[in-house]
């Protein structure tokens, strides 16, 4: 239900934005408006610049904007994100679940989860939590992914299966419980069980005062969690956003025909 | 007869000394320390323009005049407490002296006995004589014939055939209450018999504000399906120079876990020889340096694998900031009767200072035609990648940087199997990287 106001909050706004790397443009003035509550989905096909979207988002520093802007509201703040560290957007709610997720060795997955959930308790003004309470609620969290305890010692993705690290990012979703959670091609390489148990994670996120992007080139995960939006990401700008249906057509016919 | 102004090294008492050690010496001794110092006058110091001292100067070394402790005793007893834990076998020796009171080896399990290396010397003069004249060194240039001519004492272990060892035997070196530029020669001979297991840390450690030179030998035997655990830490007062040759012989199917830590000496240089003298013998070699400032740590090893179905993983890491400088050379030597032959090695350093230095350098010599050798290095920075990772989680990038070099750390001391040590290390290493606050 929405509230009084009858109106969705805007929560991200991206306009002509332009941005790349070393000096090749990647994003060529995309435009794209994602409200509070809702779920987007993103498709497009290998190369067009989704996975660069999603990072600029989060803030990754090798990637240069060059026009537009990003502006984000959280709690009736308005953020412009472009120049905001990583940290200070992560911490205002941006979350990104990696196309590939990074290793980190010799970092124990509890101490990097902790790190990052005391972050935001301090970003909040809420009380951190000690090592023993943590390791509680990180047990409690992977409980539901149905992950193995035995990650919580190991260091972060470090000789986990494909499968495995994208489960993980989705862990760490649930553990930060961001406002906005990006997800790249988390689907991709998962098992079926796998997928029903992202999408379950994913759907426990939803509320009206989240919103979700999925990136994504299967219809398959958006039988799980049904999109609002589709867009079609093509040569670094969305040049069709329609209801579900487009992601069947898209399965059904490829993007030849969208591209014309 | 060479004139003092002719020797290679000037040490003050230098005959007086020398008198001493030949009374206190059974006939082999006396002749192999005499050995020993002919080979030294011989050869010098190493220079820079020999091959394997490339990168790693002793001119401040042959320049000075050097003094012999006089005394044994220890005035930094506290001090020492903090390195050594109750649980362990603990044997203390002070300026190269094995010191009873602070040593808890009056009862030691069975199978195990700890001594002088005097002691041994006068009392089972074939066996050492056999260890210490059979093994050889990767680096001829090595500072053992020195040691051999001039150290005063030592420290001799044994483990019987078939003994297992629970505790740690923790060998602490303490160079204390020196005058400045005081030379110290610190020796131990280690016999693992077949079967036994054991494990053992050596601690290099000083209480002064003097500077002074530390050349240390470590001899070892690792008898037939022995499985021996050694780690060697370099933890001496800072303005130390320390020269360390190490030499094992390895028998048949047994198992050794070495590990060479490095971090508070402003010069290091290990010369580490693996001979693997059975056929099946398993050797893990890693290591582990955390330097900074202007210190400068060398590591030159030798894998000298002489038998068939021998395997070997060897993985030294290092950690530099500001211009500090590390020297790696590994050279694996494959003997033609060595087939099948595994052998892996790695070498990484994450530089963090704009100055600091890597000069590394990997060098396979193999003589048998079915072995399966691998090798390589990396030198880097933090990556991008996993900071940015790191960040999008919340994490300040300064946080960030912090868990990264820990978990460089981590990584290569999670490779140490047994805890003691482990942790030990970890203590040392506190004050250059103290706990990072979540
Ligand atoms: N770090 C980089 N350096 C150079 N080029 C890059 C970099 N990152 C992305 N690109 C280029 O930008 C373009 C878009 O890449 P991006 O990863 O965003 O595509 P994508 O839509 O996510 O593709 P996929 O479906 O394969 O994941 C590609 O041509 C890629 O080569
Ligand atoms: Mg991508």
């Amino acid at each position: 239900m929405l509230g009084p106001y009858m109106e969705r909050i805007k929560m991200l706004e991206i306009k002509d934005l332009r941005a790349g790397i070393e000096g090749k443009e990647i994003l060529k003035g995309l435009n794209l408006s994602v409200n509070a509550g809702e779920v987007h989905a993103i498709m497009g096909p290998n190369g067009s610049g989704k996975s660069t979207l999603s990072k600029i988002i989060a803030g990754h520093p090798q990637y240069q904007v060059t026009g537009g802007s990003i502006d984000y509201e959280v709690n009736f703040k308005k953020l412009s994100l472009v120049g905001m560290e990583p940290d200070d957007r992560a911490k205002e709610g941006v979350f990104l679940a990696f196309q590939y997720p990074v290793e980190i060795p010799g970092v124990p997955t509890s101490v990097f989860l902790r790190a990052a959930f005391n972050a935001v308790c301090r970003h909040q003004g809420a009380e951190e939590m000690d090592p023993i309470d943590f390791d509680k609620y990180l047990r409690s969290k992977m409980a539901l992914f149905h992950m193995d305890d035995k990650y919580i010692d190991r260091p972060v993705n470090v000789d986990f299966s494909g499968g495995e690290k994208k489960r993980n990012e989705i862990l760490q979703m649930a553990v930060l419980n961001p406002r906005l959670a990006i997800l790249d091609e988390t689907d991709s390489g998962l098992d079926i069980d796998s997928m029903k148990i992202v999408a379950e994670g994913v759907n426990k996120l939803k509320s009206k005062n989240n919103a979700i992007i999925l990136i994504t080139h299967y219809q398959r995960l958006l039988n799980y969690i049904q999109p609002d939006f589709v867009h079609i990401l093509y040569d670094g700008k969305i040049i069709k956003t329609e209801g579900k249906e487009l992601a069947l057509q898209v399965e059904d016919k490829g993007y030849d025909w969208l591209i014309k | 007869m060479m004139t003092e102004e002719q020797l290679p090294i000037k040490v003050e008492g230098l005959e007086v000394y020398q008198t001493k050690l030949r009374n206190n010496s059974p006939q082999w001794l006396k002749a192999w320390r005499q050995k020993g110092w002919d080979k030294f006058v011989e050869l010098g110091f190493p220079m820079m323009k020999e091959e394997e001292w490339k990168y790693t100067s002793l001119a401040d070394l042959a320049a000075k005049p050097f003094l012999i402790p006089t005394h044994h005793t220890l005035t930094e007893e506290s001090q020492l407490k903090a390195y050594m834990d109750q649980a362990d076998i603990n044997v203390v020796l002070v300026n190269g002296v094995l010191w009873g009171e602070l040593s808890n080896i009056k009862h030691l399990p069975e199978g195990l006995t700890i001594k002088s290396f005097l002691d041994a010397a006068v009392h089972s003069p074939t066996e050492v004589n056999d260890t210490v004249s059979k093994l050889t060194a990767n680096d001829p240039r090595s500072l053992l014939h020195l040691n051999q001519a001039l150290f005063l004492d030592g420290v001799f272990v044994k483990v019987e055939n078939n003994a297992v060892i629970e505790p740690l035997v923790h060998i602490i070196h303490v160079t204390s209450h020196i005058e400045q530029d005081t030379a110290v020669f610190p020796r131990s001979l280690i016999h693992v018999g077949r079967g036994a297991k054991v494990s053992v840390l050596e601690s290099y450690i000083g209480f002064t504000p003097n500077s002074y030179w530390s050349n240390a030998v470590v001899d070892m035997r690792v008898g037939e399906n022995a499985f021996v655990q050694y780690c060697k830490a370099e933890g001496e007062a800072s303005h130390t120079t320390h020269t360390a040759t190490t030499r094992i012989w390895q028998e048949r199917a047994s198992q050794l876990e070495v590990f060479t830590f490095a971090h508070k000496a402003k010069l290091v240089r290990n010369n580490l020889t693996i001979l693997l003298k059975g056929e099946g013998a398993n050797t893990i070699m890693n290591g582990f340096y955390a330097i900074d400032g202007t210190q400068h740590v060398d590591n030159h090893t030798l894998l000298d694998i002489q038998q068939p179905n021998c395997t070997s993983y060897q993985l030294y890491k290092g950690i530099l900031n500001d211009a500090a400088h590390a020297v790696f050379n590994g050279k694996i030597y494959v003997h033609p009767l060595a087939q099948k032959t595994n052998g892996y090695q790695l070498n990484k350093h994450l530089v963090l200072g704009k100055d600091a230095r890597v000069d590394t350098k990997p060098e396979l010599e193999i003589f048998a035609d079915d072995v399966k050798c691998t090798h390589g290095a990396t030198i880097g920075q933090l990556s991008d990648e996993e900071i940015f990772y790191l960040q999008s989680r919340c994490i300040k990038k300064e946080l960030a940087s912090q868990l990264l070099a820990k978990g460089f750390i981590n990584d290569i001391l999670n490779t140490i199997t047994f805890d003691a040590i482990r942790l030990k290390l970890g203590k040392l290493l506190a004050k250059k990287f103290p706990e990072v606050k979540l």
